[in-house]
């Protein structure tokens, strides 16, 4: 069974940095979000034409950015894993 | 007990230290004049779109500003005035405040396409490569007209807020960023008078100590003559209407009066006042970018009701 244990010394000394890190990254979601709305509900496309031809082909760039930064997050959380969490 | 933990002593960076990278000063400038760009343009743009496209550029902005914190390290913990800047006082290493600085870089032109068009991601792109690159590691440590040149890269925000909204670039949009163009020289140059920094030591052509300080006064003088027709010219284009005309006029006869009596003094009487002339001078030239791009949005606020316009 798993045991509470004393925050790690570096996540007490970084606590405001990462809240930081965390509220913008929460901002940048709610950005994203209310223009994917925005956009959606408009009929745009979610960038200029001129990325696809208008083919609709480069709507397809948001989803391989997603992609990028999912696999990003899942290594680093991988990383912090092993070498903090133990 | 020996305690290995001595890299405790290195100061750490807090949120605020990183922050600070972005020289949030010049990105409070950037918003206000990028915001001004894009509501006068003759399109409409939806809020979300309008307020999602400000922030991108002000992220484009700040991370301009890390890469120039990044790259004049050496600069800065020279002067008095930026030795306590987060990369020469130890707070943040050079290479986060590059891998940042590109970061922000990609994330803000990317971000800034998706969500307007890519003329507004492409000058948005222009400006950062510009500043980081021609100005800061370029002409910086190479020219005395450093300041003209750099001063391009704090004018292409309402360009940049224009082409937001209408895609593309006009003659109001190149007016726009004239004016902060011409407006720049004087407005450096008045601040480098009075605050005497140690550019020499730093490795800075600065025009105060490659020219002297006479021939600054007579460069802001002149550079305060192109100013004004600029602003005029562009009060009479469609971001522009009688009230804006008026407003222009005001400041730049204000501002030509304060580089006339720069011109006139000499060293001596600005040490008997304590460059009192050349102080007013400054703090005036932040006042007239203020109230000129606040003509034009008002101009543009006040059209719907029949006023305002030509």
């Amino acid at each position: 069974m798993s045991e509470f244990r004393p925050p790690h010394e570096m996540h007490q000394r970084r606590f405001g940095r990462n809240v930081g890190v965390g509220l913008l990254l929460a901002a940048l979601i709610g950005v994203v979000f209310a223009l994917t709305v925005v956009k959606v509900t408009r009929g745009d496309p979610m960038q200029d034409s001129s990325w696809s031809g208008g083919t609709g082909r480069g709507d397809g760039v948001l989803v391989v950015c997603s992609r990028a930064v999912l696999s990003l997050v899942l290594r680093a959380d991988r990383i912090w894993r092993h070498d903090i969490g133990g | 007990m020996t305690d290995s933990r001595t890299f405790d002593v290195v100061p750490e960076a807090s949120f605020n230290d990183f922050a600070q990278l972005l020289k949030p000063r010049v990105m409070s400038l950037v918003v206000f004049t990028a915001l001004v760009g894009l509501l006068v343009a003759p399109v409409h743009v939806h809020p979300v779109v309008a307020v999602a496209s400000i922030l991108f550029i002000a992220l484009g902005a700040g991370a301009s500003g890390a890469l120039n914190m990044w790259w004049d390290a050496d600069i800065d913990a020279v002067m008095k005035r930026t030795r306590n800047r987060p990369v020469p006082s130890g707070k943040v290493q050079p290479g986060e405040a590059l891998g940042l600085g590109v970061a922000l870089s990609g994330i803000a032109v990317m971000m800034l396409g998706l969500a307007s068009n890519l003329v507004a991601a492409g000058l948005l792109a222009f400006t950062i490569v510009f500043y980081a690159v021609v100005y800061s590691m370029w002409l910086k440590r190479a020219t005395p007209q450093n300041i003209v040149i750099g001063g391009a890269a704090g004018a292409f925000p309402p360009m940049i807020g224009w082409a937001v909204a209408t895609g593309g670039v006009s003659l109001e949009s190149l007016l726009m960023f004239a004016l902060i163009f011409m407006w720049t020289p004087p407005h450096f140059w008045a601040l480098a008078l009075f605050m005497k920094e140690d550019y020499h030591a730093a490795g800075v052509p600065m025009l105060t100590v490659t020219h002297g300080r006479k021939s600054t006064r007579r460069h802001i003088f002149a550079y305060t003559v192109l100013l004004a027709p600029v602003g005029i010219a562009a009060a009479l284009t469609s971001i522009g209407g009688p009230f804006t005309l008026a407003v222009s006029i005001g400041l730049n006869a204000w501002f030509l009066i304060g580089a006339w009596r720069i011109l006139q003094r000499d060293e001596a009487m600005a040490e008997a006042d304590k460059y009192a002339v050349e102080k007013a001078v400054f703090r005036f030239s932040l006042l007239y970018l203020f109230v000129h791009f606040g003509a034009f949005l008002v101009e543009a606020a006040l059209r719907p009701y029949g006023f305002g316009g030509w």
